[in-house]
């Protein structure tokens, strides 16, 4: 079973040295995998460069732990960071866990005063300069501010003020006392174990996002369609429309619990419109390379737009002579087919068998699309 | 859920075997417009539900 990978990250101050070995001590005896530099990062090959190979570290992790003391630690001048900063900036990148332990005096002394002289400074160098200041600008006015406290590295305010405004929690460390590790990993487990559960819903709502997403591409699409001398293009209505309508699978479902593809179907090859006219169903429009007729009568018991439109519902029809399943939308006196090419397995007797989750897997496809869809055709023949 | 056929002029259920040529079908159970109010219904709950668990979670206590 997988292990938590917990990077610890911080400066290599004297006063962290202990906290540090002790965390990495206790969490191992915990069953964790902690990962620090004194006790189990590198040794590398010359040639593998040390910070790469940290940063890489970090992005293997699950928890990124961060101690933050007085000292700001190895300021690489080309990165204008330090390591430890671009540790965690590595981890905020990758959406690892992320604690943090800040000293507390040191964080008193930021959220009370040195934080709000930053946020000044960067207003007012935006305002005069019109530019964000460098990292050095601002650690240099740090370094001389006399409001700033001098025994702690300018450094490590600039780093918290990051933290702060990425809006990461930041917990108290006192030097000298021990953090109860079980009683906060305990608390991040059951907090885990909250969110775990979610999964479900967040995949559906994910789907749903989507769906929604390209309903609304769609009517971008549609929106910007310009009429013709004659009235709306409804070739160009139907293109739209029948080329989201992709290729997908057929799914039986098994009750909640499981489900098997069991065929699939092509992209859609064609569309058709038709509009009902006394007792006939009159043709509108095509996209495609499909068969249509200038008419059916509403009584063409073979005429899958005339049933569609006298049973009132949307419906797939199938014929295995032509292998093609035929999605058929009703809306007012309106029906759309959408000929969607069966898959090569697909029989009479396989329909008979799977005809629910054929609906399922074309109907229901997207019901967003297919409900836009409809409006947009009723708004245009209106 | 009943399948039909239309075959010969006439729509019957469909039972047995079926010329290769016939029109088969099966009514969808629900429309769109009830698909949607269904999903967006379910989209509502869900929503509130991450809402309160990660606030729950995310608490400082």
């Amino acid at each position: 079973m997988a292990k938590a990978k917990i990077f610890i990250s911080s400066v290599n101050e004297d006063g962290l040295k202990r906290l540090r070995k002790e965390a990495f001590d206790e969490l191992r005896q915990l069953g964790h995998e902690p990962v620090m530099w004194e006790e189990n990062l590198g040794p590398w090959p010359a040639y593998a460069d040390p910070v790469s190979k940290c940063l890489e570290a970090v992005g293997e992790a699950d928890i990124f732990l961060l101690f933050v003391g007085s000292r700001g630690g190895t300021y690489y001048k080309e990165a204008q960071r330090t390591v430890t900063h671009m540790e965690f900036i590595q981890a905020h990148d990758k959406g690892k866990t992320i604690l943090v332990f800040a000293d507390t005096s040191v964080k008193a002394a930021f959220f009370g005063t040195v934080r709000k002289w930053i946020d000044d400074f960067l207003e007012q160098y935006m305002t005069e300069s019109g530019r964000p200041p460098s990292t050095d600008e601002v650690l240099a006015a740090l370094r001389h501010h006399p409001g700033v406290p001098s025994h702690v590295d300018p450094y490590v305010w600039f780093l918290l003020h990051d933290l702060s405004v990425r809006n990461v929690y930041m917990d108290d460390l006192s030097l000298g006392v021990r953090i109860d590790w079980p009683t906060y990993f305990s608390d991040l487990l059951r907090r885990g174990s909250m969110l775990l559960p979610l999964k479900h819903s967040i995949i559906e709502n994910g789907r749903r996002l989507a769906q929604s997403d390209e309903a609304f591409r769609l009517l971008s699409e549609l929106a910007s369609l310009q009429p013709k001398a004659d009235g709306p293009d409804y070739e160009a209505v139907l293109g739209a429309v029948a080329s989201r309508m992709t290729a997908g699978r057929i799914e039986h479902r098994y009750g909640p619990y499981v489900s098997e593809t069991v065929g699939g179907y092509d992209a859609c090859i064609g569309a058709t419109l038709y509009v009902r006219e006394g007792e006939k169903m009159r043709f509108v429009a095509k996209w495609g390379d499909v068969a249509w007729n200038r008419s059916f009568r509403l009584d063409d018991k073979g005429s899958y737009v005339a049933l569609t439109y006298q049973m009132n519902k949307d419906t797939v029809h199938y014929t295995q002579s032509k292998s093609m399943f035929y999605g058929c939308f009703k809306h007012g006196e309106h029906v759309l087919t959408l000929h969607c090419p069966a898959g090569p397995d697909w029989d009479n007797r396989k329909y008979v068998t799977y005809q629910e989750s054929v609906n399922d897997a074309i109907m229901n496809k997207n019901p967003y699309l297919v409900f836009l869809v409809k409006m947009v055709l009723g708004g245009l023949l209106a | 859920m009943n399948v039909y056929v239309s075959k010969n002029g006439k729509v019957s259920l469909a039972v047995g075997e079926q010329p290769k040529d016939a029109l088969l079908f099966a009514p969808a159970k629900k429309s769109s417009t009830q698909l949607v109010q269904e999903d967006l219904s379910a989209w509502k709950i869900s929503n509130s539900l991450i809402q309160e668990r990660f606030a729950q979670a995310t608490q400082r206590q």
